[in-house]
């Protein structure tokens, strides 16, 4: 029997892989420009695949840290971390980054809380949750929805909210004098962003360093080594002071009835880097892959005469959604949220609701049809990849959420979508990517990630306890 | 599994091969690969009609 499940987990394996390898060459047949969008959707592919191999969720291992005090995951998402900055440092230093680095303030510590609590309360990050989608996990799949509506909303609310305002942002926003069909005075994001953020400083450790980003040394030695391994280094030195040591100390002793030595604690440490050897792996194939595709989609954009996927839509014909700038989203690089606020976005647009007129969408990003949108090949591809892998390792099984879990789901899914847009990306492009390129921001997301996971963890625990509580209550124990 | 993750990995190389070889030629044209020292970052070279795209879309209609 587990043999014949294998069996048609294999063909659905090669299903999968099949229909988009027709859709790249159909669609290359139809039109040259069409390849631009398959190198999203095959580096999509290979992140989906190893998300899945890897385990890649920053919920599962913050929650695994705080509520039963097991490090492996936040470890190995660590040792991914330093993997991949090392990859991209030598595309950084050729000079063929796609990556922008993000204003720099305390808003991304901000963000980064929101999201956390969210993603405790998900069960899953927004990476986690695309990959756990491709497992079949229907709870997963309400998380992304949930983001996904929460951020196209939310990108576009204004009138009550524009209440909520500070008059210097309003006023910051109506100077930066942007194209009058943007409405920059209208609208809490708009004018958060043009009135506050757009006023932060960038802040590259290569920069502060006073090197030259895209040079070797810029690269190797202020956003790697400074940016990444360093703090990494400290960051894994705390779990091990509290989560690790203590147990190590107690085995060592009990083995051998003394003390530990500055030889013995380097042991543990390596012992306890060297634990979570697949989520590392699947972090280095990550920076490989990441590492790649800016090297592809920058030739390709050299070969076609363009800055944006923007301008190869048009020239196909496919003018709607385009932003005022002629553009959509086209990071070049792993970005998760952007391309499923959009999607949501272009159905709103399609219902009748003018969200052409913010920034988000109008200005930057565009709202094209899902079925052309590069990075959607790429968020599509994911959970194709991530459903590969779970099917070759017979762990894909579809799961129905349960009227909890989809409560959870929803909650988490709409702290996620807020922080994703006030961070300006989640736990990859906020976090994980802006870290590795050596941006100083994605560690400030990064800290307040960990803040509101904790938060989020602890509320879990005293939600849970209560609800147990009063079921013993109930059944008179 | 390993069998047909192998093939799987090989059909993904293989897409992946034609993608960087399709993108591999601008960078020699442009002396990036050939280490001609081509402004880092500087992206790519827009001709008249595509400025004027994009100075057009700024534009209030």
């Amino acid at each position: 029997m587990e043999d014949a499940v294998s069996k048609k987990n294999q063909r659905w394996a090669f299903i999968i892989i099949g229909f988009f390898a027709l859709v790249s060459v159909l669609t290359y047949a139809h039109n040259e420009y069409y390849i631009y969008l398959s190198a999203y959707l095959w580096f999509g592919l290979i992140y989906g695949m190893c998300l899945q191999y890897g385990r890649f969720c920053f919920a599962s291992a913050f929650r695994d840290l705080f509520a039963v005090g097991v490090p492996r995951m936040v470890v190995g998402i660590m040792i991914a971390t330093i993997l991949f900055s090392f990859v991209s440092a030598f595309v950084t230093a050729t000079g063929m980054s796609t990556f922008h680095s993000a204003p720099t303030s305390i808003h991304a510590t901000v963000a980064g809380l929101i999201f956390g609590i969210g993603m405790v309360f998900a069960g899953g990050c927004a990476s986690g949750s695309l990959y756990k989608t491709g497992e079949g996990n229907g709870v997963a799949l309400m998380v992304v929805l949930s983001i996904s509506v929460t951020q196209a909303i939310f990108v576009d609310i204004g009138g009550w909210f524009n209440k909520l305002v500070p008059q210097s942002w309003h006023e910051s926003a109506l100077a930066k004098k942007l194209p009058a069909v943007i409405n920059a005075g209208d609208g809490w994001v708009d004018q958060y962003l043009a009135g506050y953020v757009w006023n932060q400083p960038i802040k590259k450790f290569s920069e502060m360093l006073g090197l030259k980003d895209a040079s070797v040394a810029g690269a190797l030695l202020g956003d790697f080594l400074v940016g990444v391994v360093l703090p990494a280094a400290v960051l894994l030195l705390v779990v091990y002071f509290f989560w690790v040591r203590n147990n190590y100390r107690k085995k060592l002793t009990k083995e051998r009835g003394d003390h530990l030595t500055f030889k013995d604690e380097l042991a543990g440490y390596w012992g306890m880097i060297m634990s979570s050897k697949r989520t590392a792996v699947a972090g280095l194939f990550l920076g490989i892959a990441c590492g790649l595709q800016m090297f592809v989609i920058e030739g390709l954009r050299i070969k076609f005469g363009v800055k944006n996927a923007g301008a190869l839509l048009s020239k196909m014909g496919h003018d709607f959604g385009l932003s005022i700038n002629g553009t959509v989203f086209d990071p070049g690089y792993w970005y998760v949220t952007t391309q499923e606020a959009q999607w949501v976005g272009w159905v709103f647009n399609k219902l009748g609701w003018n969200n052409m007129d913010n920034i988000y969408f109008g200005l930057n990003n565009g709202i094209p049809n899902p079925a052309i949108n590069p990075a959607d090949w790429m968020s599509l591809a994911l959970i194709g990849g991530a459903a590969v892998m779970a099917l070759l390792s017979n762990e894909f099984k579809f799961k129905k959420p349960t009227m909890e879990l989809a409560t959870w789901a929803i909650i988490g899914g709409f702290f996620m979508g807020i922080g994703s847009r006030l961070g300006l990306g989640c736990n990859v492009g906020a976090f994980f990517v802006r870290v590795a390129m050596g941006d100083a921001s994605g560690w400030l997301f990064g800290l307040g990630m960990i803040g509101g996971a904790f938060i989020g963890v602890k509320f879990f625990n005293w939600w849970t306890e209560r609800k147990m509580a009063k079921e013993m209550a109930a059944m008179n124990f | 599994m390993k069998h047909n993750l192998w093939i799987i990995i090989v059909i993904v190389a293989g897409f992946l091969g034609f993608m960087m070889g399709y993108s591999m030629p601008p960078f020699l044209e442009t002396g990036v690969g050939g280490g001609k020292g081509k402004a880092a970052g500087a992206g790519p070279k827009m001709d008249k009609e595509m400025q004027d795209y994009y100075k057009d879309l700024y534009k209030d209609k």
